[in-house]
Order: C-alpha cells, then structure tokens, then sequence
C-alpha cells in the first residue's frame, strides 16, 4: 500500500522530530510524524517519575514552536502532548521505520515495519541514539510478560522479576527492582567486567547481601506461559534451570543507529564509534532532502533538539533562517576585524591549518561555539609553568612566546598565525610545563579540552596532526629543550609511539631493554623485587621518562616499569638516547641525578613501603593528581570532615570517610582523586565539568542531573542530590542542643538533583575543608608523587634507626 | 603525615604553656612577703585575668570547631593549643587563688574547672590510645562489612543447627536472636567487655548484667556452645561429629565476629562518652566563672 507523496516524513518523535513536526503542522506542510512506541518523546517518557527535566543551555535562546521551560518529566510530556493534539500533528504511532530508499529531493519511499510505505519530497530523521533495543532471540521474546525497559521500578512490589543482561541498564534496573521484589539476575558471563565499576561493585555487594540472586554463565533458552506466570528456561553452567515469575526485563543494550543511516546512503566521518553523520550548515546530510536532527547529529541538548526541528522545516519551506547558533557565533567574533559575518568566520577559521581545515562546517561551527576568541595584550601569560589549564589554542593571528623553561627565560619557540599550541597538556591533563605569553597583535582561539578530544576521537587528520606535533614536541619542548631541527629530524623515524592499559608492563627488570620511554600522559610505578617481592619505590608521570639507567649502562633493567593508568610513551632506542646524551650534556646531568635521587635500598622498611605504595596505586592514584588519605591510627571517627564537607557544600558532603579500603592505618575515603583525565568528564551533555587552573575538578550549576558521570567515575565519588541548606540548624541550636549536619541527603521528592562531587573547596582560600576541620591531623590530602615521595622519606628514617 | 595533637608545630604550644606557667609562677613568687598570696592582690588579679582568659579561649574551641569556612588555621592547631592550655589552667588558677578553698561559689567554680580539665585529660587519652587500637580491631574491614559477615554466619549456623535436631536449632537460634550489638551509650561500653577496672564485682557480660559467678555459669549451660561440646560427648554417630564440629566452628568463628563488632562499638563510646560531661560542665564552668567574677567586684 502507497501513501501520497507529502513534504517531510519526520522519523522519531522526540524533542527533535516533535518540534519539527510542530512546526509544518503550524505552518499547513504536508507532513507524517513516524514514531516506533504508542507514545511521543519516548525517550523523556522513560525518566524516572517526577524526574525534572534541566534546560541548559541558558544562554541559546529557544526557536521552536514548542515551548520547553525546565520543569517535571510530567508538565514537559502533558505540554507537548496537548501541543501536538491542538496542531494537529499527523503522527503515525507504532511505526518503527524499517528503510528509506531514493537518492534524491521529492523522491523518497519510507518502508514501514507493517509493510506500508510513505512517500516524502524530504525526510528528516530524530532518531535519537538509542536505537531498536536488542531482543532475546529465542521463542517467547514477543510475549506480553517480557520488556525491553523499565518504566518505574514502582510499579512492581512484592513480584518475581528476571533481568536479563549484565550492562550498567541491567544493573541499574535490577537494583532499583530489587528494593521492593525479588531479583534473579541472569549474567551470561561469569562477572560483570562490562558495566562501570560503581555499577559492578554496587552489584557484587547486593549478591553477597542476598538482596539479589545472580545466574551466572547463563543462556535463555524460551520463554512461555505457566499459570499466569512466565517461565523461563535457561542453561546455566551447562545445566537446564527454570525460573518462574511473573516478569522478564531484558537490558541487552540496542543497535546503534549508525548501520541504518548508512543503509539510507548517508556518509559518517569516520570509522570510529563517535563519528557523527557528515551535515552541512543546515543539517542536511550527504543525500539530498535527507536531513539528521538532534541527538543522533551530535546535539545531546533538548533545546538544540528543538531548534534544528524548527529551523530544517524552514530550510523545507524555502524560508531557511540562520541556526539561531550563529548569532551567538557572531557575538563570540564582535571586535575581531575581518570576522563580521558566519561565512567569513567560517571560512578563514576553515583554512588556518591542519586542525580547522579539516573540519566540515556543522562541526566547525560547533566547536567554535563552545571556544572562547582571546585578543591579549602582547607580554600577557596565557597561561603560565605549573598552571592546571587544559584548554587548546589556536592562533587566528600575532604570534605566541613559548618559554620552555621556568627559569630560562631565554630559551624560547615562536609560533605564529596557524599553529597550535596547549596540546601537551591536552594529552597529558596534567599541570602546564611550559609558559606561553602573546606576541604583537595577537587573537587566540581557546577550545575546551574535550571539545577537542570529541573531534580527534571523530577526525583522523586532526588526530594525525595533534600525533605527530605530540612526538616533536616530546622530544624538543620537553625531554630536551633546545633540541636543534636537524637532530630532531635525524631521531624523528627512529622514535616509536606505544599505548600501554593499566597494569601493562613497558619493560620487566632483568630482562635486556636498550631503550627510554618518555611519558606523553598516564603514570607509570618503578618496582624492584626483594626477597621475591615486588616492591614499588617510584611514581613517574607524564613528562618524565623511565629507563635511563638501562640505556645508559647497556645492561639488563634494574627495575620494572608498570602501567598504572592509561598510558602512551615515545620510546627512544638507546643508541640515539646516547648520542643524545654526548650533544646535551644536560640531559646525562639529569639522567645521573635522577638515578642518585630515586636510588632505593633494599631494606625491610622499603618493602613495608613499597606495600603501602602497592596499595595506594591498586585504588587509582596512579591516574589521580590530589587525594584524600586518612591515617586511621591518629583519625578519631568524630566525622567532622564529612561535616565540614557538607557545610561548605550546601549541606551535602561530597565525602565518605568510613567508606574506602584501609591498609597499615592508611584510609582512602571514598572522595574525589581529580583524576588527571577525568572519566566523569567524558559524557557530560551540557559540558559542566571542568578542572580549576589550580586542579580541582569540579560541576558548573549547569547540570542537567544526567547520572552519566555518576556512572563514568569508577571510584564512586560522585552521587546526585539536591540542596539542602534551607533546613540547616543554627550553630545555637548544634552547639546547645546536639542538633547535627546529616552527611549525605537531599534526597526530598520533586527536588532538582543534580551531580555533586568535591571540588577541593577551591573558593576558600584556605584550602579543603575536610583537611583543616580534622582535629587530629588525619586527614590529608595531597598529590599521589609527593605523597610518596614523603612515604620514601619516612621509610628512610625508619632506615636510620 | 603531620605527627601528634602533642607535638603539633615541634611542640608549640607545650612551649607557650610553659612559658605561661611560669609566667604565673613568677607573679605569685612576687607576692609582698607580709601577705599570703590570694586573688584580691594585684598579681591575684592579674592571674585571674589570664585564667579568665584561658577559660574564655578553651571555650572557644567549642564555636570553632563548628566554623567550617575557617580554613586558614586548620582544626589540629587548635585542638593541640586547646590540650596544652587547658593542661597550664589548673596551676594558674590555684595560683590565682591562693590555694584558699571555701564552701562557696568561687572554689565550686574552682572545682569545675578541675573536673573539666580531669575530664579533657581522659578524652586525650582516649584519643591517642583507641583509634590505633580501633584500627588495629577492624584489621581493614567497616563495620558495616563485620554485620554482615555476622549475619551470613547467623544463616550458616542455623542451616548447620538445622540437622542436629530441634533442641540445638533452638539454642542456635536463641543465641543469633539475643545476640545484641550497640544500644545506649552504657551498653556500647559495657557489652562483651570483662572489666578489669571491676576487679571487686567480678562481672561477666554477656548480653545481659550477670551479678555473680554462678549466674555466669547458667549462662553457660545455656549456651550454644555448652549444648553442642555435650552432645558431641555423647554422640556416637560419625556424620553428625562431623556436623557438630563445623557448627562449633562456625559459632566460634561468629562469635570472635561479634566480640570485634562490640569492640569496635566500645572503643568509639570510649572515644565520645568523655565529651557528654567535658561540654555541659565546661558550660557550668562559665557559668560559674560569671558568678564569681560578679560577687568578687560586687564585694570589693
């Protein structure tokens, strides 16, 4: 069966596709809304009850025909739903796409899971990115007792729920499940290795509880009816079990759309999983009159979802409208001469070099909306030796100074109009090595550090381009400062670049290793057997490099060097790092002065520290740059640094004291460790975690209370909550009447959660509360080197005696 | 990482109250050599200007602790000038009086003042000894991972009492049941503990105030364990030896469990209880400070 051709087919009913379809309802085009669930907006519609909805970004204004005001899930759904009603809008619910063919403008067949087929002149895709939820594949998957989601963990109490799956979904659903039910969780594997560790952990503890029961190496083999209930059997360890209850909930993830897209003919930017669908200026992809919205084209926002709805059915209407994006894009670019228009912009930032030029124009637009345009004065310091900046900069025009020394102000780089520079740092996210001050007439662009990190992810050249500056720049910025072109160019092929996982060896003591490694990001433990032990002595981190004495002495190693983060080296053959020392005398100064420095004894109290180094490495100090530590010999458990922490934090603390692992009155809290690439940063929609120029990690009021980090950080030290500071008792009434701050709340219905985590209390200018409210000095926080540096110097006393 | 509340800053503040001691000593010591030393001299008032002081001070400590956003002087510093100060009050207010004591305000205030320096001499105690000898307990683990291992023995001590018949699964249960841990601040001190510091009582607790020796070995014959070693006496049966054994040695396993539990429940009571007298006293201290004060220039 045929439908008549109409203007726009609009596939996926979310914020994207709704505020379309919105839109050519208001203004008569002939249009089909083709949404895949009996519902609109699926996605908000799967919220947890009462969810309030944020609507960040602030300052974009919002364009569409759909009003969108922060609020519950409940008014944001009730609001669009009568909208929807009141337009008009011709949905056509339960009709998950199944294909679209035509290749051109006025010419596209959408094939629909029934079989029906709507003819469209355009179509507009909003998917989203969640994608068709994988099935079980086995008979009885259809039946009314399984689900693919859970809605409400409410609206089961006291039943026999199975989840199926052992992802973070799975996990999520069958804790939330399990408070109220009984929860058989069936695991096809033997652990939970694929979900984040708070997850996994958070699990493991809820089995050991017999809050949960596990199934695990298990297989569903079909479902059917039993006397109301669902049966399910499976194979679990070779051997046929039975389950029965009364329902399955299968979280078995969901295919990407990205394989349909391409069936459609649109082409992505890459190969890798971050690339996103090649769009022009007006969301329109590779194929003409199919254009991608929303999500799925790399805006997670509702608000941006909502716009490009309303500006692509003008682009249709033969109206287009400028993105409402670009006059922000303008404002950015107000005082800059030659920049006066988006195409001019566009244009000159497209052709200043590798890094832009590569870019297509939605993605470049993009990233120039989250930089900042720096016009400095010339002498200002950019940023300076030691600062905790890890944004990227690129230098529209003037030139830049880069001082490669703190205290040699005459060893200098020049950079000019084109060129780069911040990208150390990028990779590194440690403290900046280097000083950079403006030259003449200088206009940077600033680009936030994961701005730039999405687009290497997603573009080759940019990531070849950022590959090949890092290795130069290892060796002549930092390894060995004032390294001439020539002797780079003759090392240059000889050099090799590895990346190493946590725990992985770069090179194993005894054995031959003719080689250095200079650290580009990550940390690596220096170890060295005794009495068949090994015994960790040495943290290095990047911008310093492991093996020297091995190259210099042409002998087997000394040590072992193992990975305690992600990790990515230069590694230089040893013949090159000697000629390398005979031309920089400074370089084998550095090398002999390292060896006399991190020389350790063999002694009893090295191994008693190199076991408290062991453990303090296995919690992840080798990724973190401050941590909070707790010696529990003198720590009295009056929980004063929780309660600090949570009076300096509107009432919630950000630490667990009694939580964390202990060894030899060594406490690690669950708190934050600033980790020095952060995981929490990685999958932030509203980009509100950044890193202090002093270090701290922190989160902007801009959260939209997503979870994501709370799910990325795997040492569990980020919680969503609310403020609660409108009910905090007087002093009076703590002091007099025994009336204390709670640690951990906020947990009031209807409140506005959003994402806490210590952010070292960067705006007292004392420095952490947690650390000056200890009474006996227990706590402490500090960087993992120096700690173990001070770790080493204690064990040397006790050598003493 | 920064040493002791004592020997905070190389010990500082030992060094200033000594200073002060002195200081006090020296003013006394120059008393006129035809009149007995007492608060109404100059040097009496002077000293009781400086004890004043230091009450006002230590009493401080109390807001302090409680200004969160004060991170400039850390916590620490002040609690070891708080423990070295309140150790020199003692000796500057008897200076200060004279070693004259009266039934009245002034040596009630005078006595107070004892109490709560008596009282902050147990707390530092407390302090230095009981969070290594907590540590020590834990051997790593939280509380809250000792409870649980408590319970999951708790389920393998009653499936195990469950073949031995419905007596033992009786007792068994009886002892998971009664078993207590915590309660008030008197039960988390006393609960699990022989008190040598009782050596005239004799008493044995075990969950529950036993007065006497035999009471104690009622107890006994009531146990778990009491019932389990007769019946493996008498029992001939070779499976269920072996089903008695591992019980025992579950039980004995549990009960090491919750002897660590109450420990550890004990050392942070003894950690805290000091402080329900050192507060509401120190605040009876200044109370009494003021009556003094007042009636000593109403007086004069």
């Amino acid at each position: 069966m045929k439908n008549p051709v109409c203007s726009v087919a609009i596939v996926g009913g979310g914020p994207a596709g709704l505020s379309a379809a919105i839109r050519a309802a208001e203004t008569g085009l002939s249009h089909v809304l083709l949404e895949a669930e009996s519902h609109l907006s699926n996605t908000i519609h799967r919220f947890q009850k009462g969810k309030y909805v944020m609507s960040e970004p602030v300052k974009l204004p919002l364009r569409s025909s759909l009003a969108f005001e922060a609020g519950s899930r409940e008014s944001i759904l009730d609001a669009w739903t009568s909208e929807a009603v009141r337009l008009e809008v011709n949905v056509r619910r339960n009709s998950p796409v199944k294909s679209i063919a035509g290749e051109d403008t006025g010419n596209f067949s959408v094939e629909l899971a029934d079989g029906t087929t709507v003819s469209a002149a355009n179509v507009i895709l909003a998917l989203g990115l969640q994608g068709q939820p994988n099935k079980l594949g086995v008979k009885g998957e259809d039946l009314g007792f399984v689900d693919y989601h859970l809605d409400d963990p409410d609206d089961f109490n006291n039943k026999v729920v199975v989840v199926i799956g052992a992802g973070d979904s799975a996990i999520e659903t069958a804790l939330a499940l399990a408070e109220q039910n009984r929860v058989i969780i069936v695991n096809r594997r033997d652990g939970f290795h694929r979900a984040a560790a708070g997850n996994r952990n958070a699990m493991l503890e809820a089995i050991a509880d017999d809050r949960l029961e596990c199934f695990y190496n298990s297989v569903p083999r079909f479902i059917e009816e039993q006397d109301g209930r669902a049966r399910l059997v499976l194979e679990a360890s070779g051997e046929t079990s039975e389950i029965l209850c009364d329902r399955i909930i299968a979280r078995l993830g969901a295919r990407h759309p990205r394989a349909f897209l391409e069936s459609c003919g649109i082409t992505f930017s890459g190969d890798e999983t971050t690339a996103l669908p090649m769009l022009n200026s007006q969301y329109q992809s590779t194929v003409q009159g199919l254009y991608v919205i929303g999500s799925l084209a790399g805006y997670p926002l509702i608000k941006q979802a909502l716009n490009q709805g309303y500006e692509v059915i003008e682009q249709i209407r033969g109206k287009p409208v400028s993105p409402v994006e670009e006059e922000l894009l303008l404002d950015k670019f107000t005082g800059v001469p030659g920049f006066a228009t988006v195409d001019e912009i566009l244009t000159k930032v497209g052709g200043m070099g590798p890094i832009f030029g590569s870019i297509d124009a939605l993605p470049l637009r993009a990233i120039l909306l989250e930089s900042r345009i720096l016009s400095p004065a010339p002498g200002t310091a950019i940023f300076c030796h030691g600062d905790y900046s890890d944004s990227f900069y690129s230098i529209l025009c003037g030139e830049i100074l880069i001082q490669l020394r703190e205290n040699e102000p005459e060893l200098i780089v020049r950079l000019n109009a084109s060129e780069f520079f911040g990208d150390t740092e990028l990779i590194s996210g440690r403290r900046r090595t280097l000083t950079a001050i403006a030259g003449e007439n200088c206009i940077l662009i600033e680009t936030p550090r994961l701005a730039i990190k999405k687009l290497s992810a997603s573009n080759q050249t940019v990531a070849e381009t950022l590959e090949i500056a890092a290795v130069e720049r290892s060796l002549r910025w930092h390894l060995i400062p004032g390294l001439t072109e020539n002797d780079f160019k003759t090392l240059e092929d000889r050099v090799t670049c590895h990346n190493y996982e946590t725990g992985e060896i770069l090179f194993q003591e005894q054995a031959y290793g003719d080689s250095i490694f200079f650290l580009r990001s990550g940390a690596v433990t220096v170890t060295q057997t005794m009495d068949g032990r090994e015994v960790p002595y040495r943290l290095v981190t990047a911008g310093d490099y492991v093996g020297g004495w091995g190259a210099l002495a042409v002998s087997v190693r000394r040590a072992t060097a193992c990975a305690q983060a992600v990790t990515s080296t230069v590694e230089i053959p040893g013949e090159d790092f000697r000629w390398l020392v005979q031309q920089y005398p400074e370089l084998l100064r550095n090398v002999h002065s390292n060896i006399l420095t991190h020389h350790v004894g063999k002694t009893e109290a090295a191994q008693q520290n190199g076991e408290v180094i062991s453990f303090l490495m296995e919690q992840g100090l080798g990724e973190a740059t401050d941590v909070l530590l707790i010696d529990e010999s003198i720590c009295i458990r009056c929980d004063n640094c929780e309660k600090a922490c949570a009076n300096t934090h509107s009432g919630t603390s950000r630490l667990n004291r009694e939580a964390g692992p202990t060894f030899a009155s060594v406490h690690v809290p669950t708190s934050c460790r600033h980790c020095v690439q952060p995981h929490c940063m990685n999958d932030c929609p509203p980009n509100a975690i950044h890193r202090a120029s002093s270090g701290e990690v922190f989160i902007q009021d801009t959260c939209i209370g997503c979870g994501n980090c709370v799910q990325n950080c795997p040492y569990g030290v980020i919680h969503l909550t609310s403020d609660k500071d409108e009910n905090k008792p007087s002093l009076w009434a703590r002091l007099l009447f025994g009336f204390d701050e709670a640690a951990v709340g906020g947990t009031g219905s209807g409140c506005h959660k959003k994402a806490v985590k210590c952010d070292m209390c960067k705006d007292l200018s004392g420095g952490p509360a947690c650390v000056s409210a200890c009474p006996t000095g227990a706590a402490f926080r500090g960087n993992p080197k120096d700690i173990l540096v001070e770790l080493k110097e204690e064990a040397s006393c006790t050598d003493q005696y | 990482m920064y040493g002791s509340i004592l020997s905070y800053g190389q010990y500082r503040y030992l060094k200033q109250a000594a200073a002060l001691v002195l200081i006090a000593l020296l003013l006394y010591l120059s008393s006129s050599p035809g009149e007995a030393p007492n608060g109404g001299t100059w040097q009496g008032y002077t000293l009781g200007g400086i004890s004043a002081a230091l009450i006002l001070f230590l009493l401080w400590f109390g807001i302090r602790k409680r200004q969160y956003h004060c991170t400039e002087t850390t916590l620490f510093r002040w609690v070891s000038a708080h423990v070295y100060l309140g150790i020199s009050l003692p000796v500057v207010v008897t200076l200060h009086c004279g070693f004259q004591f009266g039934w009245n305000v002034h040596t009630l205030a005078y006595g107070l003042m004892v109490f709560v320096v008596l009282s902050g001499f147990y707390g530092l105690y407390a302090y230095l000894v009981y969070p290594e000898a907590l540590t020590a307990n834990r051997c790593g683990i939280s509380r809250r991972e000792m409870i649980t291992t408590i319970a999951r023995l708790d389920d393998t001590c009653l499936a195990l009492a469950e073949n031995l018949g419905a007596e033992a699964h009786h007792k068994v249960l009886r002892e998971v049941v009664e078993t207590r841990l915590g309660g008030t601040l008197w039960q988390q001190i006393i609960m699990g503990a022989s008190l040598p510091v009782l050596p005239l009582f004799q008493w044995k607790f075990a969950g529950n105030f036993v007065a006497s020796e035999q009471a104690g070995l009622n107890v006994k014959d009531q146990s778990a364990e009491y019932f389990l070693r007769r019946y493996l006496q008498e029992s001939q049966n070779k499976v269920e030896i072996q089903r008695v054994v591992e019980l025992l040695k579950v039980l004995n396993e549990r009960q090491f469990m919750v002897s660590r539990v109450q420990r550890d429940i004990r050392y942070h009571a003894f950690m805290k209880c000091w402080l329900l007298l050192h507060v509401p006293i120190s605040c009876a201290l200044l109370a009494a400070v003021m009556v003094h004060v007042i009636s000593v220039f109403f007086y004069w």
